[in-house]
């Protein structure tokens, strides 16, 4: 679906060398087409798709968009697909041929007659004019006449002639369900001779590199996996003792500074923090405390470093990133925590429970908290999500080689496997998160639990 | 309460700043040696003791290969990884910007009867195992090169004039490979294909079985036989680019380390064959180059204060701009923008539809007139504090065809507003901006300007652009596209201008691509509808010239062509932008990609230095 819907084509990706060397548009349309059906990009999206019975069984991938409208253009219009399917294939072959054989020509006024020959059969392959075809067929013609041509242009014009005589233009407004036994969709889930699909685990290859998009995952994932839950626990914990003894202290002046701190840093851009983070602690002119990019020393470490020298080694380097994570989330979770809390307090429960004498200390940690847990849980499943997609920014900054960094890659160079495998590990992991949340919400209150009928 | 805590965090904010140094800055420009074809940077002349003995370049890089298969990757920085790693029949010799013979003995020489070409490798180069580069490697790397089951299809097309390899029996260096034209790369497509050791990557001889014409057919591709077909699969797989003991090269180097997304490790190959070269400029003397990929701006500058970053190409204009002026860093570093290949340019839709975009550009005097618009000064002002230079046309100022006759379009307003004028273009109803007939429908001379989305220094230009324009009585609006909806709107002539930059090279150039009508009229890279059957002839012409002297003078007649048409407003030759820390000798900044030789710096010695600091 993305690849079809979103701008920019991923083949053109693949083919267009970084460096431009010449490179004619016929051998490019070869090779395009060669690598989608290498590919599978020219089969259809799904096992079915809704069409006009004009196009029903003779749809073709074709490798431009124009030459891909053109073509449906003229299946509708004329509704022998048969006869559409031959006079294309004959046009598109004898301009393939034409721009090949003439290239060379030593006349340059035979070249250039080669040339306007190719440039009308190019345009009866990307128009939807269809009324301009007799004209160009004619001029085409009479470049064919130059360059003796002649069976080749009868060839043309007889496909032509026949797609007329045996037009049924009635069909285009006959809907169509089309079944597809070989589709996209199939090849992704099931997998094909080259990839055993979704179904296996396998999640596909990578456009842009080639590896197993699997083997890039399990890479990057660590990363932003480690960097993402600790600081989802740092955030939570100290977002939530913070609010419960602000609860039950009542302390207005730490209160106030809290709140400013929490509107603060709620507020802050995660660049400019980080970038404000880089400047303070890890510059010569100022503060050097910290490794400014990266996850390790340049280089790496020695193979017989232990796994307590690598960890040491690479703690000074998550420090920065982990606040850029942390910051802002600890400000919703404090602020959150802190409504909530003081929701519960004005609740009859609670009320009864300092009416009976308990201290509010007591209030906050034994009646109120467990009946905030499970809202909680329910906000890590949303915020998940959240912090994976703002990790893309700060695995930019820090160099940090996760899912983030992999991502914008792969959103810039339509590497669309990778993409949908990263949307579908974070729906997973989500989906995982509810059921934890469901899960805890009936170990804590019981009474939610379902009651079979 | 409150109050003081803002002023606690002020003051500490303040102090912070102070700290930073702000002494005078003490910046000289490094003295250079400058000959036409690169610039060498004197060795320091004191050693600082703070400066790292360690013999290992750590170079900044952007981002990392997209492989290292020998066939199936096509990013710069692969082939710049491949360089030190991998060998190649011809290379570029950079101090010349020319062809040179690397595994040759001598460039190969045309033969007009045979329609061949005629090669012979030279007797001194080894594998890392000790056997002899032969001829019989080169087939089997066309073979597989051209075999219709590597996956190299961006690749293909450039194979499609070598049709045949036509050994010699009587010498094991030397062969012939048969085409089907003279084309004018047909030497220069040698430098981006890696040599491979057959012994090595087919150990059992699978591919000798087949001739290469077999091996190419699409044919062959449903049709090999099951033992091929699982060899090829095995070839184009994961392993072959990213297992490190599965790269397998000429280079000098060898990869030895590859953390994804953070660096990656080249370590000397022992007594390796250019080792013993009689040609000094192919001896390495680096033991260890270490490619560190980091990408943000910021951090760059703070890694090069830090003295983490040995060498880049690569940093951003303002950062290399704003390291100058520190005296540390000038201190410890040799820094200088330097020419490329590469130039940006602003294209016009010189064919537009007259519905989706306006009939705006097809006037020779209105892209003239939009020409002498652009403040160039002020932009090489502004954006690279006048370290750019102009480029006059389709080819750089230093490569061997430029037309020395052609120079770059200046700012002039009064020039540009009368050429808009006799063009019929004027405010009639007063509202500021201009306005013609343009058939039958008076049009307000409003358009897009495409540029790349998330670089600001094409944001910041068009800002100028805007400005500028607006004095003539213009609307520009920008419009930034990420890289594949940029491509796709140029291709498909959808777009009223567009900015951009083209990669070059050393090569002979191939007009078609960039300026054949036909690539327009397929939606090829001639973005603007340049072309007629005159310039067209003259492309086809270059094209297939194969004598230098010959081309050289219809290359540059077709420039002219393209100058006088106003197809490109010609902007900057985009400039490398380069450091390399003085504790490093023997450096070379080259016009050519990469810009440094990293092999080729000596580690320079504290004795016999006096002491930087002292």
């Amino acid at each position: 679906m993305l690849s079809v819907y979103l701008p920019g084509d991923a083949l053109d990706y693949i083919l267009i060398r970084e460096e431009k060397t010449s490179i004619t548009s016929t051998n490019y349309e070869h090779q395009k087409t060669l690598l989608a059906q290498r590919l599978g990009y020219d089969k259809p999206l799904f096992y079915f798709s809704v069409i006009s019975l004009a196009e029903y069984g003779w749809q073709q991938y074709l490798p431009s968009e124009k030459q891909q409208k053109s073509y449906n253009h003229l299946l509708r219009n004329f509704g022998c697909g048969s006869e559409v399917f031959i006079f294309y294939k004959k046009i598109n072959a004898a301009r393939t041929a034409i721009t090949t054989s003439f290239a060379s020509a030593t006349d340059t006024a035979i070249r250039q007659t080669a040339s306007n020959a190719a440039n009308s059969l190019f345009q009866i392959e990307t128009q939807v004019k269809l009324s301009k075809n007799d004209s160009i067929l004619d001029s085409f013609n009479n470049y064919a006449t130059i360059l003796k041509l002649n069976s080749l242009a009868n060839s043309i014009l007889h496909s032509y002639n026949a797609m007329q005589t045996k037009k049924s233009s009635w069909k285009k407004w006959v809907p169509a369900v089309q079944l597809n036994a070989q589709n996209r969709f199939h090849d992704w889930f099931f997998g094909t001779d080259k990839n055993s699909g979704i179904i296996h685990l396998n999640l596909g290859q990578s456009l842009y590199t080639g590896r197993s998009i699997g083997s890039l995952l399990k890479e990057k994932i660590f990363w932003s996996l480690l960097l993402t839950v600790l600081a989802i626990i740092i955030a939570f914990i100290s977002g939530l003792l913070i609010s419960i003894w602000l609860a039950y202290t009542k302390n207005k002046i730490a209160s106030r500074i809290i709140n400013m701190i929490t509107v603060l840093f709620y507020s802050l851009p995660v660049y400019f923090a980080g970038t404000a983070l880089l400047y303070f602690f890890s510059n010569p002119d100022f503060l050097q405390i910290f490794p400014s990019s990266g996850v390790m020393p340049i280089g790496g470490y020695s193979s017989s470093a232990s796994f307590s020298e690598k960890f040491i080694g690479t703690l000074p380097y998550l420090i920065l990133p982990l606040i850029c994570y942390t910051y802002s989330l600890w400000a919703f979770v404090q602020r959150t925590s802190a409504s909530l809390i003081s929701a519960e307090f004005k609740k009859p429960y609670a009320l009864m429970a300092q009416a009976k004498g308990l201290t509010k200390k007591e209030v906050v940690i034994k009646h109120i908290f467990p009946n905030i847990i499970s809202p909680f849980v329910a906000l890590l499943a949303n915020m998940f999500p959240a912090v994976i997609g703002g990790s893309v920014i700060i695995e930019s900054l820090f160099s940090i080689p996760g899912m983030g960094l992999e991502l914008i890659h792969a959103t810039t160079t339509r590497n669309y496997p990778f993409i949908s495998a990263v949307i579908l590990i974070t729906g997973l992991i989500t989906i995982l998160l509810y059921l934890l949340n469901e899960w805890i919400q009936h170990y804590v209150d019981p009474r939610t639990k379902t009651v079979q009928p | 309460m409150r109050v003081v805590g803002i002023n606690i965090l002020f003051a500490f904010l303040i102090l912070m700043v102070s700290c930073t140094d702000h002494k005078p800055q003490n910046y000289t420009v490094a003295e250079t040696n400058s000959t036409s074809g690169f610039i060498a940077i004197p060795d320091a002349k004191a050693w600082d003791p703070a400066w790292s003995t360690e013999n290992k370049v750590v170079y900044q890089v952007l981002q990392e290969p997209d492989n290292l298969h020998p066939t199936n990757g096509k990013t710069l920085m692969r082939s710049e990884v491949m360089l030190y790693t991998q060998g190649v029949l011809i290379g570029t010799d950079f101090k010349t910007n020319s062809l040179k013979p690397n595994l040759l003995s001598k460039l190969p020489v045309y033969d007009a009867n045979k329609s061949s070409y005629n090669f012979h490798l030279r007797n001194d180069v080894q594998w890392d195992n000790g056997e002899h580069l032969t001829a019989n490697d080169i087939l089997f790397t066309l073979k597989v090169y051209k075999s219709a089951l590597t996956q190299n299809d961006f690749f293909k097309p450039y194979l499609e004039n070598m049709l045949d390899f036509i050994p010699d029996v009587n010498d094991s260096l030397a062969f012939s490979i048969k085409i089907a034209k003279p084309y004018l790369q047909d030497v220069a497509i040698w430098g981006d294909i890696i040599i491979m050791q057959q012994s090595f990557h087919d150990p059992k001889n699978i591919l000798a079985k087949y001739s290469l014409t077999t091996l190419a057919t699409e044919d062959f591709r449903a049709n090999a036989p099951a033992d091929v077909k699982k060899w090829f699969e095995e070839f184009n797989s994961e392993a072959t680019g990213f297992d490190l003991k599965k790269l397998n090269g000429l280079g000098p180097y060898k990869v030895t380390a590859w953390e994804h997304g953070q660096f990656l490790t080249l370590e000397k190959k022992n007594n390796h064959w250019t080792d013993h070269s009689k040609d000094s400029s192919e001896h390495s003397s680096v033991a260890k180059i270490i490619f560190k990929i980091s990408s943000d701006p910021n951090v760059n500058v703070l890694e090069f204060k830090k003295q983490q970053f040995d060498a880049s190409t690569t940093l951003a204009t303002k950062s290399l701009l704003k390291l100058r002026e520190d005296t540390l860093f000038n201190h410890n570093y040799n820094a200088q923008f330097t020419s490329t290949f590469n130039y940006s340019f602003a294209a016009f839709n010189m064919k537009p539809d007259g519905k989706k975009h306006k009939k705006l550009f097809d006037n020779l005097q209105v892209r003239k007139a939009m020409a002498m618009l652009f403040p160039y000064e002020q932009i090489n002002r502004a954006l690279y504090k006048g370290e750019y230079k102009r480029q006059a046309g389709p080819v750089c100022s230093h490569k061997y065809n430029f037309n020395e006759s052609l120079t770059p379009i200046l700012q002039n307003y009064n020039e540009a507003t009368k050429l808009l004028a006799d063009a019929g273009w004027k405010d009639s109803d007063n509202d500021g901006v201009l306005d013609k007939m343009i058939d039958g429908i008076k049009e307000d001379f409003k358009f897009d300007m495409n540029i790349y989305a998330g670089i600001p220094d094409w944001n910041d230009l068009s800002l100028m652009l805007v400005a500028e324009l607006k004095k003539a009585g213009i609307v520009m609006n920008i419009v930034p596209l990420e890289v594949p909806v940029f491509l796709e709107k140029a291709r498909t002539h959808d777009f009223d201008m567009l900015m951009s930059v083209w990669t070059t090279n050393v090569s002979p150039d191939d007009f078609t691509q960039l300026w054949h009508s036909s690539s327009w009229r397929e939606n090829g890279d001639n973005y603007s509808g340049f072309g007629n059957s005159a310039s067209d002839a003259l492309i086809d012409s270059i094209k297939f010239t194969i004598d230098d002297s010959l081309r050289t003078a219809l290359d540059k007649r077709f420039q002219k062509i393209v100058v006088d048409d106003m197809a490109y407003i010609f902007l900057f030759n985009s400039q490398r932008r380069i450091a390399v820390h003085k504790r490093f000798g023997n450096v070379n900044l080259y016009f050519e990609k990469p810009g440094l030789l990293i092999n080729t710096f000596r580690l320079l010695s504290p004795v016999n230095k006096t002491s930087a600091t002292g």
